[in-house]
């Protein structure tokens, strides 16, 4: 494998993991919406949500949220 | 002598800088790591002796460097002493002194050589250090295959996947899918990789190692087709695990967030649509709703 491929190789990575990331915000996003009281309730006990994805648990603060809309 | 004497000056002149070469990238990149067939070692060899040697010749001529310790004569006097005795003993106190002029213009002529060989070699380890920052600097498409071509290919295609150079952000770790030869799937991140001299993998060391319940997953498929993968994933016990590359019959490299939320959840990526939701959400938790 000389280095144009690798390059080609990386440049594909690159898409794969911009790919990635809308692929895991809509996961995240879904599980907001599908179980929305379950979230709810999580939110208001431990000021965290879990959301279980494709690529392992993940733990989304509360004044993470807060942030993002503010 | 003279086919002697030519050998050890075409040695020094062309094998030298090619391994003084090796060893400064080997600094760097492991020997074992670097990986490149006959014709790219031909080539390889070539490139590193006569483009610093252009160099150095460029150099001694500005300079006028070789005229300090003689001239094309001394190099033909040396040359008739060593081809033939008979020349040697007739002109024996000038074949020394030109001896030592052409002495002083290969040594001129060697040390520059060997300094800008080195100084490339180290510019191209610095290169493969900061790979990811410098290609993620370069903007354009040729730039980035440039750098590519320059660098890459003077490192093992796996330690390229399997270190951090080909990393794209800071907010992002490296971990692999590892599935062997007789089915079991293993995932964890990349704690350290053995390289075989001609490039091949020779093992993979996993930190905080997971080993996939194939079997349970399936028969879990079988009666709910939804069933999620993540409940089948259970930890080794132990930090590491070395899975032998000859063991592996794939590898599959991911790079996962290090703070799952932040990089899925980054404000530049979020639609309206995305912060109406996340809105809508947290107006649900104000009192009385």
């Amino acid at each position: 494998m000389n280095g144009r491929e690798i390059e080609h190789l990386l440049s594909l990575m690159d898409e794969n993991i911009t790919s990635g990331r809308a692929s895991l915000r809509s996961e995240i996003l879904s599980y907001f919406q599908d179980h929305e009281s379950q979230v709810l309730a999580e939110l208001r006990s431990a000021h965290r949500v879990a959301v279980p994805t494709s690529a392992g648990e993940v733990n989304i603060k509360l004044s993470d949220l807060q942030a993002l809309i503010a | 002598m003279l086919a002697v004497s030519l050998t050890f000056l075409a040695a020094a002149f062309i094998l030298g800088p090619e391994l003084l070469s090796r060893w400064v990238l080997g600094l760097v990149v492991p020997q074992r790591s670097l990986s490149q067939n006959r014709g790219e070692q031909v080539t390889r060899a070539i490139v590193w002796a006569l483009v610093p040697l252009a160099v150095v010749v460029l150099w001694v001529r500005v300079r006028h460097v070789l005229g300090m310790w003689g001239g094309w004569l001394d190099v033909e006097v040396a040359a008739s002493g060593l081809y033939s005795g008979s020349y040697f003993d007739a002109h024996r106190v000038e074949f020394y002194r030109s001896l030592i002029a052409v002495c002083g213009m290969a040594w001129s002529l060697l040390w520059r050589l060997y300094l800008i060989v080195i100084a490339a070699a180290a510019l191209i380890d610095w290169a493969i250090l900061r790979y990811r920052w410098l290609r993620n600097a370069l903007k354009p498409r040729w730039a980035k295959t440039a750098l590519a071509t320059l660098i890459l290919p003077r490192v093992s295609e796996w330690y390229v996947l399997l270190s951090d150079m080909l990393l794209p952000t800071e907010d992002v770790m490296l971990e692999v899918d590892v599935l062997t030869k007789n089915g079991t799937l293993y995932q964890g991140g990349v704690q350290d990789r053995m390289i075989a001299p001609d490039g091949e993998l020779l093992s993979i060391t996993l930190a905080d190692p997971r080993r996939f319940l194939r079997e349970e997953f399936h028969r879990e498929k079988e009666e709910d087709v939804n069933a999620p993968t993540e409940y089948f994933w259970r930890h080794i016990p132990g930090k590491l695990f070395v899975v032998l590359g000859s063991d592996i019959a794939s590898v599959n490299v991911r790079y996962p967030p290090r703070q799952a939320a932040s990089p899925a959840l980054a404000r530049p990526d979020l639609s309206e649509t995305d912060l109406t939701t996340i809105r809508n959400l947290l107006a649900k938790l104000k009192p009385g709703e």
